[in-house]
């Protein structure tokens, strides 16, 4: 008996320390990652995830895509690795490795990204209390900026991947979304029309407007500024000449062009104040710490291979002695690589011995880009003096000695406002977004093909002038109908 | 009492006068390996008189004149007779008898009779899996058990290879469960322990066996015992093997030479149908200074001749890359063990150094271990004490199985013959695209060195109560530690290239990395063990167990090297905005950052009752709560139940004599799969750190799947164990249908969920198969055994379900239902158009085209799981003399060969070496008949590269000769022996080595060929 009892006691010694433990073993928490439902205890946690979106967002990926379809550049000779070889041969298919995720030349993805975060940040911060008026309000600036961003990766979304060339307010847009998905295994969105999401990034960006204060200036983020050059954008987008010409007036004179003598330091500048004092209006940083994220390196390895070089039809569309940009955008190597006579400089060059590591800002809005949209508002709103004053500014501050001949009829106008954007924002990522909103072809020179009459031109009407939803998203989601010819 | 004593020796005095009148016959009784085994019992052949060996196998028997011979008999030996001749010495060798070693089954909870056992299983025995020079025991199973497949994924000395007990269950991680001595180890993490240690390996393969593990069985379970001491003289062991390794031969591919480059530059490349721009320089020699290159016409005299003698200047040039980078690796390992023990008390201990070198220079494993394990009893008590320790020291190469230019098996394949290695001077000629040399360079400039600390300790306890009851608890530790290092010279080539920001001069790296793994686990309970009546065996067990996982690591890259401190991160120069030398977390060859902690905790019973040895019925059930899963996903239920019927207990099986062993077994349970867990805390939704431009920030990291659950098995086993023909025929055969179910798949999500995929446990996967193992002894007399053993099992792997999906493409591959994972998905080939000399595809319905498009993929190509693996083993002993040979095969494997779409690139400009396939065979005008396109023509990945990676190896050969010395006061015993490993290899692959662990042929690091002769003394 005194046996029995001494084991019954012990086995419910065991069953009490086990019952214990079970919890213990079993009951755990993530170490290395944080629950999103404690993600959000202080203001602190919403700057941290405002600053995730930001470091989300790739800028340089309109920059390659432009380039390599456009007539910017030529393909590299110097250990070329076949970078943007698909696009440049306009030989891509919906699940070309270039849209992949992760890939260059993909925004799908990246942007959808970007849009989630701000959504997600801008939901579970909202609990998140405040210590005093200068936290309150930096709450509402962020709001102000997350709602900001996932505007601009909208509108950036409808650029790349509408079903039409030009926006056509009933065809299909991109997926609209202003929410963040709780369940994510079943969601299978279709597209909205482009004119319902135009309405939500024109709605966004009025909110937006209002939450940020003018005496926010840190241009490494949306400041009220780029919110007002993207109501410009989206005007422009939206062919709404008038909205172009409003919105481009308000800010043009908060940050005006650069001068002549100002214009090498825009680029040569490796990180700009973050202030209002220069031209531009929002970039995206880039640091030691995201050097994969740098421009520069799309088109010329650290090693100093070349995988592109300026086409010369863009080259010879400069005044070499008296554009500050021909130097500025462009650099002729040193003699001791055979290397090819100009690279592009724009966000540096790799030229023997100089280590350059292409560590500059991306410049995501420059207010030379809006006063150029504004001149083509102008001539299309047949202000044709406007128009030419615009031109004569932007030229004015480039051009050394120039004298403006203004141009009286209107379609000329345009093709030299084109032009002249072509050369001002080329490797900005605009020239094929810009041909592309104006039904016009792309069009190289021979000598930048290297012969192959084959990728001369590419018009509208070609199956390659639009973009293919990536497959991967078609693939997970057959809601999403394909663009056409993929 | 005296009286008793009086009549005792009375007795024995006149036993010994009786024998007197006969021959006193004297020996020593051995094993093969030349230890004196005791307790062998030596009778003398058709009388009653007998002794038995003494402690160190010395034995005297006093036989009758008319006595033809002794008869040696020992438990786990088989039995011996020999003649007696005119010598009064007569030693003998008992082999092991591999058939009663073989007749327990340890499952790491409990001990069964293999004739009582309901389960299917395999067993592989220490000799099987002594001194292979292989230095990751897994790999030595390879071809030893029926079901069990290994495929080497790495020649690296110490790297662990794939492990698949019955083909694939699981889109995630299949390996299957280790357990040593009772104590659960960490998977592919074996390179620190001495298989030598090993007594045996038991694979468990159904429900029977692995269901007893519950959620941790589903890839089933491999369970090592180690060797412990036996009662008796204490055993002194040496034993020491040396050798060398050797590279394989590039199975059915031929690279070009310089000759053959340079015609190759000149005919092809250049030429009429080539591309290349004739004007001016290309940088292809062979086509530039041609003399057909219409820009020679332009050259004067001088010129012509000046590059004549350039031309020349290269032609001399031959460089042998692959015998550059491959070396003869030495080999040498040494051993001590002694064993052995008194009533209630035995004890196994262990040291052994090995050192190997692999077949490519620099590559090495050098390991220490030491073992120890004592068992102590007393009347109620037993405690089991298991420790091991080990240490090992790994280098490796850099850029291993990468598709780089820095993996010197890629750049042995595609440098140039022509590029030489050394510049005059006698420097390397290291540079920009300089490959070889670049490579070569970093032989001596790049370090990757990972030292690895292993200890396991394992304490079993157990205490009779009362009645058959028992206590007992199994408490164990595993716990290692790798440290890795990685330097590059700051003063080398390669040091140059070094930096955290390019910008600067690079001055080398060093950068250091931990990774530590314990888990800790306790299985407690009561055992119950009971037979009534001589008829009814019962045995029982319930415990509770809790395993608690920790693992972490940490690593960090320093750059800006002192040259005065090379190889210490007191060398690391402090990073600046400036000097490009910001410490980097992380780095290449370094373990990553991590920590995290995981926990089981289970409760389980298990039943087994046997009725007059003739019908088994066993049960097991268990409740574990994993703590990956969200809490109301905590309770699962894992229940398994089995039948065993052994015939040869039937009154009708009494009158025959066809049969000595024939048994009918089933088995049913489900199991699970922790192993296959996709992450830690799968089923919460997360951020983790991010940046902005280096401003600190928090990105999400994960959706969270609040439906995250464990995988699981369901296994229905049907097998069969005969021996027939007076045992000599011996035959398991198993048929297994094993339904995985629950099964992680990675769901593309749609993009706009911010996301790109989700874990869902949506899948199905059907694994049947059948299994045998058949060994016949084909000559079986006293002194000459010759054994001839076959094992093999086919699989059919079958997707049956993914949720929501019909496929998920991924690269090459796709998982589609229907087919088996593993299944090839590409873009059919059909050859070369002979008109325009541009490739043929198929399109979707398989009819020729010449547009090549990601939309034409098919699934038409097969996988890379073998439908057919198997062995087979001839084994040959004569008198001391013994020869072993194992023979492995994987067939059905069919693998994406990475390489050849290198080594066959139409890119005219790519300065790589090309088979010379395409100097004979390039497309070259309309009418040319062959498989090779014409240049620049876009060279896709297409079923073409989908090549047969079946293979037959002769896998291991071992010839050994046993000495029993006439006087043992030095040795005992002396074995002289060699073997050969991996000798010959049958293939239709194109590459060094078919055998690999994945779908994709990337330049892997070959098997070796090794060779060692090896002494084993016994003292």
């Amino acid at each position: 008996m005194k046996i029995v009892l001494k084991y019954t006691m012990i086995l419910l010694m065991a069953i009490s320390f086990v019952a214990c433990t079970k919890d213990e073993l079993t009951d755990l928490q993530p170490i290395s990652s944080i629950p999103s439902d404690k993600a959000f205890l202080t203001l602190n946690d919403a700057t941290n995830a405002v600053n995730g979106v930001y470091g989300t967002w790739l800028g340089r990926r309109p920059a390659y895509l432009s380039s390599f379809i456009s007539d910017e550049l030529r393909l590299g000779t110097v250990g070329y690795r076949n970078v943007g070889n698909i696009l440049f041969n306009w030989q891509y298919v919906s699940d070309a490795q270039d849209w992949r995720d992760g890939e260059n030349g993909g925004a799908w993805t990246n942007l959808y990204q970007v849009i989630d975060r701000a959504n997600r940040a801008l939901e579970l911060m909202t609990p998140v209390p405040t210590a005093n008026n200068s936290e309150a309000g930096l709450k509402v600036q962020y709001k102000g900026e997350l709602i900001a961003l996932r505007a601009m990766a909208h509108l950036e979304l409808l650029r790349w991947y509408s079903k039409t060339i030009e926006y056509t307010p009933g065809e299909l847009g991109v997926v609209l979304q202003t929410t963040y998905v709780k369940a994510p295994g079943s969601y299978r969105p279709p597209r909205s029309t482009q004119e319902e999401v135009i309405t939500q990034v024109i709605e966004d960006l009025a909110e937006a407007r209002n939450l940020i204060p003018s005496s926010f200036v840190d241009i490494g983020r949306v400041t009220k500024n780029a919110v007002i050059a993207t109501q410009a954008r989206v005007a422009l987008h939206t062919k709404n000449w008038q909205g172009v010409v409003d919105r481009s007036t308000e800010v043009i004179p908060l940050q005006p062009i650069s001068s002549i003598a100002n214009y090498p330091a825009l680029w040569n500048t490796r990180s700009l104040l973050p202030d209002q004092s220069t031209e531009v209006i929002w970039k995206l940083n880039v640091t030691i710490s995201n050097l994969g994220a740098a421009i520069g390196s799309l088109w010329q390895d650290l090693g100093g291979a070349v995988q592109a070089q300026p086409s010369d039809k863009l080259v010879n569309t400069f005044d070499p002695a008296n554009d500050v940009r021909y130097n500025t955008f462009f650099r002729t190597p040193l003699t001791t690589l055979p290397s090819p006579i100009n690279l592009i400089a724009k966000y540096g060059a790799v030229i023997a011995g100089n280590g350059e590591n292409f560590q500059y800002d991306i410049k995501m809005i420059r207010t030379s880009e809006i006063l150029l949209s504004r001149a083509e508002a102008y001539a299309e709103l047949d202000m044709l003096t406007e128009a030419n004053n615009d031109l004569n500014t932007l030229r004015t501050n480039r051009i050394t000695g120039y004298v403006h001949v203004p141009l009286l009829d209107k379609a000329s106008l345009i093709n030299e406002i084109m032009l002249e954007r072509f050369k001002e924002l080329c490797f900005e990522g605009h020239r094929y977004f810009d041909l592309k909103r104006r039904s016009l072809p792309i069009v190289r020179e021979l000598v930048d093909v290297a012969g192959n009459a084959s990728i001369l031109q590419l018009n509208p009407t070609d199956a390659k002038y639009l973009l293919p939803i990536p497959q991967q998203e078609v693939a997970a989601n057959p809601n999403v109908t394909q663009n056409p010819n993929y | 009492m005296k009286k008793f004593l009086l009549i005792l020796s009375a007795l024995f005095l006149f036993l010994t006068n009786a024998m007197a009148q006969g021959r006193t016959i004297t020996g020593v009784v051995t094993d093969e390996k030349g230890n004196p085994l005791p307790n062998v019992s030596v009778v003398a052949k058709g009388s009653n008189v007998g002794t038995s060996s003494r402690a160190d196998g010395t034995y005297t028997i006093t036989i009758q004149p008319n006595t033809r011979a002794l008869i040696f008999t020992s438990i786990d030996r088989l039995p011996q007779e020999l003649p007696i001749g005119n010598s009064n010495s007569l030693n003998t060798v008992l082999r092991t008898d591999d058939k009663s070693l073989g007749e327990v089954v340890l499952t790491g909870y409990t001990t069964r009779r293999r004739s009582e056992f309901t389960g299917a299983t395999a067993k592989v025995i220490s000799r099987q899996i002594e001194q292979v020079p292989l230095a990751s025991f897994e790999q030595i199973l390879q071809g030893r058990a029926p079901g069990l497949y290994i495929a080497s994924g790495s020649g690296q000395p110490g790297t662990s290879a794939r492990v698949n007990i019955r083909g694939v269950g699981s889109f995630g991680n299949n390996d299957p469960l280790y357990v040593l001595d009772g104590i659960p180890i960490e998977t592919g993490v074996f390179r620190s322990l001495n298989p030598n240690d090993f007594e045996s390996v038991d694979v468990l393969k159904d429900a029977a066996g692995a269901g007893l593990y519950g959620s941790r069985g589903a890839n089933g379970v491999i369970v090592i015992t180690t060797k412990k001491g036996r009662s008796g003289r204490t055993i002194l062991q040496y034993r020491t093997q040396i050798g060398y390794s050797e590279p394989s031969v590039l199975n059915n591919v031929t690279l070009q030479n310089t000759a053959q480059r340079l015609e190759y530059e000149e005919k092809v490349l250049g030429g009429q149908a080539g591309i290349l721009n004739s004007s001016g320089a290309t940088g292809f020699p062979g086509w530039d200074y041609s003399p057909n290159n219409p820009r020679y016409a332009g050259l004067s005299a001088a010129q012509k001749a000046s590059e004549k003698l350039l031309l020349d200047s290269i032609k001399r040039i031959n460089t042998d890359w692959p015998g550059i980078f491959f070396q003869k690796g030495k080999f040498t390992e040494h051993e001590l063990s002694a064993s052995g023990g008194s009533e209630g008390l035995n004890f196994y201990t262990s040291l052994s150094y090995y050192k190997q070198e692999g077949i490519v220079i620099t590559s090495n494993l050098d390991r220490y271990t030491f073992r120890g394990n004592v068992d102590f009893k007393t009347k109620r008590l037993s405690v089991n004490v298991r420790s091991g320790a080990g240490f090992s020291s790994s280098n490796s190469i850099e850029a291993e199985a990468g598709v780089s230019l820095g993996n010197p098996i890629a750049v042995a394949f595609l440098e140039l013959p022509y590029r030489r290695l050394y510049l005059p001077n006698g420097a390397i000629d290291t540079g920009s695209n300089k490959t070889g040399p670049n490579v070569y360079d970093r032989f001596t400039s790049a370090f990757n060195t990972s030292n690895q600390f292993k200890g396991n300790l394992g304490v079993t306890l157990q205490f009779d109560i009362w009645g058959g009851i028992s206590f007992r608890t199994t408490n164990g530790v595993d716990w290692r530690n790798n440290n890795q290092t990685r330097f590059i010279k700051p003063d080398s080539y390669a040091g140059g290239l070094q930096q955290s920001a390019p910008g600067t001069r690079g001055q080398g790296l060093y950068g250091e990395g931990n990774y530590e793994n314990l888990q800790l686990t306790t299985t407690t309970g009561f055992v119950f063990n009971r037979t009534y009546n001589n008829r009814h065996a019962i045995s029982a067990g319930a415990y509770v167990e809790a395993i608690r996982n920790k693992y972490r690591s940490f690593s960090v890259t320093g750059y800006g090297i002192n040259v005065a401190l090379p190889n210490t991160p007191v060398g690391i120069t402090g990073g600046s905005n400036t000097n490009g030398f910001i410490p980097f977390f992380g780095g290449t060859f370094l373990p990553g950052n991590t920590k995290s902690i995981t926990g089981i905790y289970s409760e389980m019973l298990l039943a087994e009752y046997t009725y007059n040895r003739k019908y088994t019925v066993t049960g097991s059930i268990r409740n574990d709560a994993p703590s990956q899963v969200p809490k109301n996903n905590r309770k699962n239920i894992f229940w398994a139940a089995s039948v065993g019927w052994n015939l040869m207990q039937e009154n009708f099986m009494q009158n025959q004599n066809m049969f000595q062993n024939a048994r009918l077994r089933a088995s049913y349970g489900e199991t699970g799969n922790t192993n296959g867990f996709t992450s830690d805390f799968g089923y919460i939704s997360t951020y983790g750190s991010g940046s902005y431009a280096g401003v600190p920030a928090i990105v999400p990291t994960s959706p969270g799947n609040t439906e995250y659950k464990l995988e699981s098995q369901v296994i229905t086993n049907f097998g069969t164990d005969l021996s027939l023909f007076k045992n000599r025929i011996r035959i398991t055969a198993d048929y297994y249908i094993k339904d995985s179910r629950e099964l992680f798949v990675n769901q593309n999500l749609s993009r706009t969920t911010g996301f790109l995929n989700l874990s869902t446990n949506a899948g199905k996967v059907r694994n049947s198969g059948f299994e045998f193992a058949i060994n016949g002894d084909a000559v079986s007399s006293s002194d000459f055994l010759l054994t001839l053993g076959v094992n093999g099992a086919f699989n059919k792997n079958e997707v049956r379900s993914l949720g929501l999906l019909e496929d998920i493409p991924a690269g090459t591959g796709i998982t589609r239902v229907g087919l088996s994972i593993g299944t090839h998905y590409t873009v059919g080939y059909l050859g070369v158009d002979p008109q325009s000399g541009l490739p043929v595809y198929e399109d979707k319905n398989g009819n020729p085209t010449t547009i090549y498009a990601a939309a034409n993929n098919r699934a038409s190509y097969g996988t890379f799981l073998p439908k057919f693996t198997g062995g087979a083993t001839i084994d040959i002993s004569w008198k001391g003399l013994g020869i072993s040979t194992l023979f492995t095969t994987a067939q059905g494997v069919k693998r994406f060969n990475n390489e050849s779409f290198f080594y066959e690139s139409t890119n005219a400009n790519a300065t790589f070496n090309k088979s010379t396939d395409l100097l004979y065979s390039t497309w070259q005008k309309p009418g040319d008949m062959t498989n090779y396109q014409r240049i620049s023509s876009p060279r896709q990945f297409s079923s073409r590269d989908i090549q047969d990676a079946s293979y037959i190896r002769f896998r291991n050969l071992q010839v050994g000769y046993t000495i029993t010395p006439e006087n043992t006061r030095l040795f005992k015993g002396v074995r002289i022996w060699g073997q050969a490993q991996n000798l010959y290899t049958w293939t239709h692959w194109r590459g060094f080595d078919p055998e690999e662990s994945n779908n994709i042929a990337t330049y892997e690091f070959p098997n070796p060929r090794t060779y060692s002769i090896g002494l084993d003394l016994n003292f």
